[in-house]
């Protein structure tokens, strides 16, 4: 009986031996286990705490790039406003400068038959012992009555001397073409016919513009 | 009167000469010029630089100049002695008309010649029957006499 019981015994220590020996075997496991989490815990939270680094430096540069952009924007708008200014400007001067040329242009007209005075009156005095003999008065005085309203024009040279300003008309093709001189010398020559268009001239009319006193 | 013109017209062709043409006084004779006219690219005296003497009237430009090659021409308008049938030269003549144009009218003559106002008969009618013949035989003289 004894021997039975205390066989029965060892093979309950043995079973209970080989219990603890599992036993520790699984507490070892669970300690590498929660070593393990531990560790991963802490890995999480180092990571955590360089996504957030991360995160707030993604941030940050958000930001600078914000300011950049806006500031940028801001220089942009301040140097289109200069350029535009500075065309508005140019704009100006040149619109300026057209009117006073226009005006100079202008201005010149009047300027360009009194460079010619002597000439002037060179003509009119030339003009004058004529006067007794000319046998149209008529026409002449009536080409006078007009020369006040007749338009101011660039002065147009003699064809023949190239030097005199022409103002004797040619009839009947109507050229005003020639000088009192040249006129003058034409008709004495015995040239019938206009220099320009070799029409047959039946009258010589002297006419006078702004210039011509 | 006439000298003053003159001056005037070798005043204007030193400041804008034609395009084939020079022209100037050949001393201090202003009434006495000497001319150069280059043969027309498109006829047959191409190549050629024909030499122009011009005498001035004492009552130019009322009268036109007298104008003549010094260099042998075959061409119908223009004699053996150098004169030039022009109608501005003569009849035709105007006192608006220069020495710049009356030497544009002679190149345009050499371009076109005018046979039925011959100078020269026989190259008249070489030029209206023969037309190849007299092309060749101007250019014959054009080498000969107005080159080199």
């Amino acid at each position: 009986m004894w021997d039975r019981q205390k066989a029965k015994l060892q093979e309950d220590i043995a079973e209970c031996k080989t219990k603890i020996t599992q036993v520790d075997r699984e507490l070892a496991e669970i300690n590498k286990a929660i070593r393990n989490m531990e560790m991963k815990i802490r890995e999480d939270t180092k990571a955590k705490e360089e996504n957030l680094a991360l995160a707030e430096q993604e941030h940050a540069k958000r930001e600078s790039a914000k300011a950049n952009a806006e500031r940028r924007l801001e220089e942009i708008r301040q140097k289109t406003e200069v350029e535009s200014r500075c065309f508005k400007d140019d704009i100006k001067r040149l619109e300026d400068e057209l009117a006073r040329l226009q005006k100079s242009m202008g201005v010149n007209h009047p300027t360009v038959p009194s460079t010619h005075p002597p000439g002037v009156a060179d003509r009119n005095s030339t003009r004058a012992p004529k006067q007794p003999t000319n046998q149209r008065p008529s026409p002449a005085s009536n080409k006078q009555s007009q020369a006040p309203t007749q338009k101011t024009s660039r002065r147009r040279d003699c064809v023949i001397c190239k030097r005199e300003e022409a103002c004797v008309i040619l009839l009947q093709c109507a050229h005003q073409v020639l000088c009192v001189g040249c006129n003058k010398r034409h008709e004495e020559k015995g040239v019938a016919r206009c220099p320009c268009c070799n029409a047959k001239v039946e009258e010589r009319i002297r006419v006078f513009g702004a210039s011509s006193n | 009167m006439a000298l003053r013109r003159i001056i005037k017209e070798l005043k204007d062709l030193q400041r804008d000469p034609p395009t084939s043409c020079s022209a100037g006084p050949v001393s201090d004779d202003m009434f006495h010029w000497q001319a150069t006219i280059m043969g027309p690219n498109d006829s047959p005296y191409s190549g050629g630089v024909f030499l122009v003497t011009i005498h001035f009237p004492p009552d130019y430009p009322f009268k036109p100049p007298k104008v003549a090659f010094k260099t042998k021409v075959f061409h119908p308008n223009i004699n053996s002695n150098g004169n030039i049938c022009l109608d501005i030269l003569k009849d035709q003549w105007s006192p608006a008309l220069t020495i710049s144009k009356v030497l544009l009218s002679i190149c345009s003559l050499l371009t076109d010649p005018n046979p039925d106002d011959p100078l020269v008969p026989e190259i008249a009618h070489m030029c209206k029957t023969d037309r190849l013949r007299y092309e060749s035989t101007a250019r014959g003289w054009t080498q000969k006499y107005a080159m080199g």
